[in-house]
């Protein structure tokens, strides 16, 4: 039992210590789907959307030009 | 009683998917298939589809076609909004009519065709364009995607112990900004081309100018000799998407007090090339003139609209993955 006790103390003690990253990681977990939608589809970044363009006019969700 | 239910289950599984697939290949069958106006029955958006109707004797005959529905917007973007489309006269020797056609987008058409002498000698033909099926493959593929990034986010944000809602999510993507493609809408110079004593202009004085898919541009040209209008001359006339070299529409007709008359709403904001071979005086020339339509915009709202049906099932995902809990 005590074992498992150090076990979690441990845990926690390297939680609160990584607590920047740990919050880093679930910001990029939500984060990162509508980063992607959003930089293929409608990012108004000329390469991107010149290289997009197949992909755009081949799905009947997202309006090209 | 619930035991002999269940053991029929395989059977009517089994059924269930015989009438599937039958129904599956009448739908599909409807892609390629020719109906009693169009090849194919239902016109796929983005191909050239042909059409044809016996009106009995022959003459001019004044064509409109009209998009008179749109698809659910929602799910199927909608770049021609209702409204006409085409404004043409199509010469028929045999009686006859035909013209081939590629169309913007899917959904619910009407297309006239009445007698330019006889206004009371008319058919109007309803049909329906399909959207292709390489687009519902892409938007499936696209929302299982979606589904499974979701997932995975959703366990992850599950054993990272997350206490926010992932839903406040779509906020974030900040209002998404249209960009133009670049080099198309140039005006375009040249008012006339010439082929031997044959030419011809833009009627309107002007390159033609205005937005693809909406309201019908003036593509009408006049054909002239010697500065003079030629009258009765047979052509027949390609209407060219210079991007691919493949024509979006094509007729044959007879100029009109000298003209080419056509209104017309290009699938495609790019440029363009009317090419026409006319004969006259005994001889076929061939005259080409090229124009540009601007492509249309997306609206913000557009994008917004966009945006949100593509985070659905990455949402839906999300709270899977989230139920499922962490897979550490």
């Amino acid at each position: 039992m005590s074992k498992t006790m150090t076990q979690a103390t441990t845990q926690a003690t390297s939680m609160t210590r990584a607590r920047p990253w740990v919050w880093l990681e679930r910001a990029l977990w939500l984060a990162w789907i509508p980063l992607v939608l959003y930089v293929v589809f409608f990012a108004p970044i000329p390469d991107i959307h010149d290289g997009m363009h197949p992909l755009r006019h081949s799905s009947t969700l997202v309006q090209c030009h | 009683m619930m035991r002999w239910l269940r053991g029929m289950a395989p059977l009517a599984l089994a059924g269930l998917i015989i009438v599937g697939a039958l129904m599956f290949v009448r739908w599909f069958n409807a892609y390629e298939a020719p109906g009693d106006h169009w090849a194919p029955a239902a016109p796929v958006a983005h191909e050239l589809a042909r059409f044809s109707t016996d009106m009995g004797t022959p003459g001019d005959y004044r064509v409109q076609i009209e998009k008179l529905r749109s698809k659910f917007p929602l799910l199927f973007v909608e770049y021609q909004p209702p409204g006409p489309v085409l404004d043409a006269i199509v010469h028929s020797d045999d009686g006859i009519v035909r013209l081939d056609e590629q169309f913007a987008d899917e959904g619910d058409y009407r297309i006239s065709v009445q007698h330019v002498i006889h206004p009371g000698h008319r058919e109007d033909i309803d049909f329906t364009v399909q959207t292709p099926l390489s687009k519902y493959f892409v938007d499936v593929a696209l929302f299982a995607l979606l589904l499974g990034g979701g997932y995975l986010s959703g366990r992850r944000l599950r054993a990272l112990s997350m206490a926010a809602v992932a839903l406040l999510l779509g906020g974030i993507a900040c209002a998404p900004a249209a960009w133009a493609h670049g080099g198309h809408g140039q005006p375009v110079e040249a008012l006339s081309a010439e082929d031997g004593e044959l030419a011809i202009h833009w009627a309107s004085g002007h390159a033609p100018r205005g937005p693809a898919n909406r309201a019908p541009m003036d593509w009408r040209l006049k054909v002239l000799t010697h500065g003079h209008r030629v009258e009765r001359a047979a052509y027949a006339l390609d209407f060219v998407h210079l991007e691919t070299g493949l024509p979006v529409l094509h007729l044959e007709g007879v100029t009109v007090n000298g003209e080419i008359p056509l209104h017309y709403s290009p699938p495609d904001g790019t440029d363009y090339q009317l090419f026409v071979r006319l004969i006259a005086n005994g001889r076929e020339h061939h005259l080409a003139l090229e124009g540009a339509a601007e492509a249309i915009r997306p609206t913000p709202a557009r994008q917004w609209a966009s945006f949100l049906v593509l985070m659905t099932p990455a949402l839906i995902g999300m709270a899977w993955g989230w139920k499922r809990g962490s897979a550490a």
